[in-house]
């Protein structure tokens, strides 16, 4: 094959809004492009996740899971008190007590406390209970520092109201008709956490070599590994990090926590294996969390629809450290971002969490564009549309289409009570990401000569579905069944692979995946031809089938047969993205609500989540991607909050029982309608999808909220007692 | 958690020879092992009652009906029995169908009060030994609004309120192994003065069959396993169309079940049209006194109070019919 440099030209974008990109800068060595003209056989179809029934039947080993010969079990004593000091600490009888093997500490006396919960110091011992037994034995004084909060929402507040009018409730104030109007609407977000059902932790095995290898609820085991080898002064190749499976982690695990580094430690010490795992209530006090935030909003727009002023306030609050940011959809016309602080306070430290900064931003921004709608007497889908660019406008039409947009929009809000006494009304939102992939990703591919083929890469699987991505691509590219090819991921001795971060994994790995197998298609080519006499460049790989000469065939087993004994082996590269068709991937959603008068109970009854993301590998996966996202945004419109008390410095909600997730009567019928096309940016033109649909959906809920009900709910998130109140605030004519 | 002992009885007599000794009961262990995990409670030992048969099942009398006090829920809301309405709608809104298939009747009337200081084992409050209560100058939109003393906490038991409007009794032994049976009413009464001192082993719950229209009602923030923020239970005798006897109970708003007294007497004799309720839920909610964020609570008892009302009406009529 030709080995120069080249320029492609390929057809990317969708069927219909489609154009040709032309790549300069593509790497001659990579394998060619797949476009909007490739037939594809095996992606773009349902196939059930490769690793599904090891998941389903409780054999698929989560590093939670692990119990090496010999382990020891650790728990993390941690601070009551949210500021002050460390003034002594004693853990001569913890270390006393029979069954104990390490004490690490975390917090040394003299040393600064800034939140409840933070880590003053770790135990191992034989079992958990003589863990927990020698946790009560440790003796700490704190010196309080009175001088904390916890709610430095407070002060923010009393800064924007001092500039912002009372925002009113209602939208019938007379504006329709107006040539231009002026709006001024603050708005706030709540402290989401994470919880994943596995919990952060490690278990940690000291090696022979003076080495460790570390079984990590991770998801960035390459990341997991540099940062942990450096916390121990270690060389990065010392520390092997396994991830077979992990059980969620939405950005908050993607380095290696306060939890590893003592586990590591107290591993170390012991001499022998430590298990860490944080229990519930570590979750909701010091592994991260989703910023609360607080938003004013000033915006002109005219009765032609147009925005013709936006200047923004915001304020976030991630803790005692982290980035509160927030983002804008700054894709509308006449949207900006806003001017932006944040404000510290005695919590846990805020943490990435699924597209962050943005479900926050989103939910004020597309909640003051809908108003700006309401009040200037326009359909807030008509004014959106006039509002954006023409991909947009098209994946709002056919997301209103699949909703019935004009046949639920309710024209008379607060006013229509439907026969079973509920209010209902509808609403919309848009979304953006980017997550075209990095060039950090070696994938390697094997073809056995049994016709088996493998494919190896060290990261992670954050529960998307990485294995099931990787074996589609290989079977694409080679043309075979997938139930041929085997996946193996998440162990750092294997090729490098990205963090499950900024929705990276699947068009990081996807390209190096490609290239692995069309590498290794080309070796099985020359090996056969050469097997066969043929020459060089007139054997072919086509549906599964080794073409020969003069019409005749072998079946892909019978051709691998003729490789010889040895594997054929071919590691892929990741090479750079080039421009693309877009620099990201949109969406847009409507959620259909019922809103309960009587106890201000919203309902949500139906979304329709579209979204696009490039090439679409495993459909099955990728809906369950935007389900998931959906319903992760259900829980920040509804229900989830972190409850603070601000006179004790304490975190209330530190269970299932006070935070509340959506179960399963929350939950709405949703309908992804996921949008296949080809982004062109790389070999396989594959965007991320795990970030993007959670971003608006708790903005199409409040939106709906305000179509039904006439009011605008500027806080979330929207429980009952909220909705309730504002509903009050409406009927008693207080604005 | 703190380690424990553990033994598995099979009478009513051993269980009480070991409680002799400092044991605690341990029926469903759902609240109880909650506790213990949240290191506010640490029993040296648990004496399970899994085994006392006595305890067990459902039976019908011809008064009425014998609840085991280790009857679960489950089987409270779909083993049939002809039981009142309101009892399957109290249990069936229980907490997740796993709860439901562990917690039993008996546990679900004694549960411990919640509050999340109280179950805060590292937050102080007059009820773990301390000083006051941080949840009255603090976070309380769930905790009570009527007739709370020094304690605001909320007893969320889904089943005391029906059956205390039903009249039922306890039956049950005292410490000394002596049996004794005390209306429902005074038994869940003393478990407000003391939440980990029960005046009786709880063996059954008599429920007579006085009443032919029962409802029970309630309002979560969430569907999926949460508690009430108020629930109401009502039952109902009508004669000749008109409301002969009423008794309604509230959930979720008072240390313990609470009797809403005033409906009794505001709606005897009454039609029971529709409208005629609101006035008299608004009326037994009139002494309510909501901590700072507790009118949320408030409005919503009333809410349930009258559709409580208006649903056991509804099949009171039709029982008659």
């Amino acid at each position: 094959m030709e080995e120069r440099r080249q320029d492609v030209e390929i057809r990317a974008g969708f069927e219909g809004h489609d154009r040709r990109i032309r790549s300069r800068r593509r790497n001659p060595n990579d394998a060619p492009p797949w476009s909007l003209d490739t037939k594809f056989r095996v992606l773009g179809r349902k196939h059930p996740r490769l690793d599904g029934p090891e998941k389903v039947t409780g054999t698929a080993l989560y590093p939670s899971d692990w119990r090496p010969e010999g382990l020891c079990h650790a728990v993390i004593l941690r601070s009551p008190i949210p500021r002050g000091t460390v003034a002594a600490l004693d853990t001569a009888k913890a270390e006393a007590l029979s069954g104990v093997k390490a004490v690490a500490i975390a917090t040394r006396p003299g040393r600064k406390i800034r939140y409840q919960g933070q880590e003053i110091c770790a135990i191992a011992a034989v079992d958990r209970g003589t863990a927990e037994d020698a946790l009560a034995l440790v003796e700490v004084r704190y010196e309080k520092d009175p001088d904390f909060t916890v709610l430095p929402e407070e002060d923010a507040r009393k800064e924007i109201s001092g500039i912002d009018p009372e925002p009113r409730d209602l939208a019938e104030t007379g504006d329709q008709g107006k040539e231009e109007i002026e709006l001024t609407l603050s708005f706030e977000t709540q402290v989401q956490m994470h919880h994943p059902l596995e919990a952060h932790g490690v278990t940690v095995r000291p090696t022979g070599d003076g080495g460790l290898e570390v079984w990590a609820s991770t998801q960035g085991t390459f990341m997991m590994q540099r940062s942990l080898a450096q916390a121990m002064r270690l060389p990065p190749n010392k520390v092997r990090v396994r991830t077979p499976h992990m059980g969620g982690g939405f950005g908050s695990k993607l380095t290696a926590g306060v939890e590893a580094r003592l586990c590591a430690e107290l591993a170390m010490k012991a001499r022998a294996p430590v298990r860490l795992f944080v229990d519930r209530r570590g979750e909701a006090l010091a592994v991260g969390n989703r910023p609360s935030s607080l938003h004013r909003i000033r915006a002109r727009a005219d009765r032609k629809g147009e925005i013709l002023d936006w200047e923004a306030r915001s304020f976030g609050f991630p803790g005692f450290a982290g980035s509160g940011r927030v983002a804008y959809p700054t894709f509308y016309r006449g949207v900006r971002p806003p001017r932006h602080r944040d404000i510290l306070g005695n919590t846990g430290a805020g943490r990435a969490f699924r597209a962050p900064g943005h479900p926050q931003g989103f939910f004020a921004a597309e909640s003051m564009i809908d108003e700006l709608a309401y009040r200037l007497g326009f359909d807030p889908l008509d004014f959106r549309k006039r509002n954006v660019d023409e991909i947009y406008a098209w994946q709002i039409e056919i997301g209103a289409k699949n909703f019935d947009w004009k046949g639920r929009f309710n024209r008379a809000p607060g006013r229509r009570v439907d026969p079973d006494g509920r209010l209902r009304g509808v609403g919309l939102a848009l979304t953006r990401w980017g997550g075209l992939g990095s060039s950090r990703g070696r994938v390697l591919c094997r073809i056995h000569p049994d016709g088996r083929v493998e494919v190896r890469n060290g990261a992670q699987d954050i529960g998307t579905g990485t294995r099931t991505v990787l074996a589609l691509v290989v079977a694409e590219t080679l043309g075979i069944d997938p139930s041929l090819v085997r996946c193996e991921i998440g162990d750092t001795r294997d090729g490098i692979g990205p963090g499950s971060g900024g929705s990276q994994t699947a068009a990081t790995l996807a390209p190096a995946a490609r290239h692995a197998a069309w590498l290794a298609g080309r070796e099985l080519l020359d090996r056969v031809a050469e097997e066969m006499g043929t020459g060089p460049g007139k054997v072919a790989l086509d549906a599964g089938k080794v073409t020969l000469p003069g019409g005749t065939a072998l079946s892909w087993k019978a051709a691998c047969a003729k490789i010889g004994a040895e594997p054929i082996e071919a590691m892929g590269q990741r090479y750079r993205n080039w421009r693309g068709y877009s620099r990201g991937v949109r969406g847009v959603q409507f959620a259909a609500v019922a809103v309960e008068p009587g106890t201000g109970k919203v309902k949500v009854e139906r979304v329709v989540a579209v979204q696009d993301c490039g090439k679409v590998v495993d459909r099955l996966t990728a809906e369950s991607q935007v389900i998931g996202g959906v319903i992760q945004g259900i829980g920040f419109g509804l229900y989830e909050e972190r409850v603070v008390d601000p006179k004790l410095g304490r975190v209330l909600t530190t269970d299932f029982e006070t935070y509340r997730i959506p179960g399963a009567l929350e939950m709405p019928e949703i309908t992804p309608i996921l949008l296949d096309g080809c982004n062109g940016h790389s070999n396989t033109g594959v965007a991320g999808i795990g970030e993007p649909p959670t971003i608006p959906t708790s903005a199409a809920i409040a939106n709906a909220v305000r179509n039904a009900t006439g009011v605008r709910m500027r806080a979330l998130p929207m429980t009952p007692r909220r909705v309730f109140e504002a509903l009050s605030r409406m009927r008693g004519g207080v604005q | 958690m703190k380690r424990f002992a553990y033994v598995r009885v099979e009478d009513a007599g051993t269980a009480l020879s070991w409680a002799a000794k400092g044991g605690r009961f341990k029926a469903g262990g759902l609240d109880l092992l909650d506790r213990m995990k949240r290191g506010t409670l640490a029993p040296e030992l648990l004496i399970d009652l899994a085994g006392w048969k006595e305890a067990r099942g459902i039976r019908t009398t011809e008064e009425g009906w014998s609840l085991g006090s280790l009857t679960t829920l489950a089987d409270l809301a779909e083993s049939g029995h002809g039981l009142p309405a309101g009892i399957r709608e109290a249990a069936e809104n229980t907490a997740t169908p796993q709860v439901r298939n562990r917690a039993t009747l008996g546990g679900n009337l004694c549960q411990t009060p919640r509050c999340w200081y109280f179950h805060d084992a590292e937050i102080s409050c007059a009820k773990k030994g301390g000083a006051g209560c941080p949840a009255r100058e603090g976070r309380n939109e769930g905790h009570a609004v009527l007739s709370y003393g020094e304690c605001p906490a909320v007893q969320g038991g889904n089943l005391a309120p029906i059956l205390c409007a039903l009249g039922a009794w306890a039956l049950g032994r005292e410490a000394d192994g002596a049996s004794r049976r005390m209306p429902l009413a005074d038994f869940c009464k003393a478990l407000e003065t003391d939440w980990d001192r029960a005046p009786l082993l709880l063996e059954r719950i008599e429920v007579p069959k006085t009443f032919p229209g029962t409802s029970h009602v309630e309002v979560r923030h969430r569907d999926s396993f949460d508690w009430a923020v108020a629930s109401a239970a009502v039952a109902m005798r009508l004669e000749g169309g008109r409301i002969a006897e009423v008794r309604a109970w509230l959930g979720g708003v008072a240390p313990g079940p609470w009797r809403a007294a005033s409906v009794e007497k505001d709606l005897a004799g009454l039609d029971p049209k529709p409208g005629t309720f609101r006035k008299a839920a608004e009326a037994a909610l009139r002494e309510a006194r909501p901590l700072s964020e507790g009118a949320y609570k408030v409005a919503m008892a009333r809410h349930v109070l009258e559709k409580a009302l208006e649903r056991a009406a509804a099949r009171a009529a039709e029982e008659g019919r």
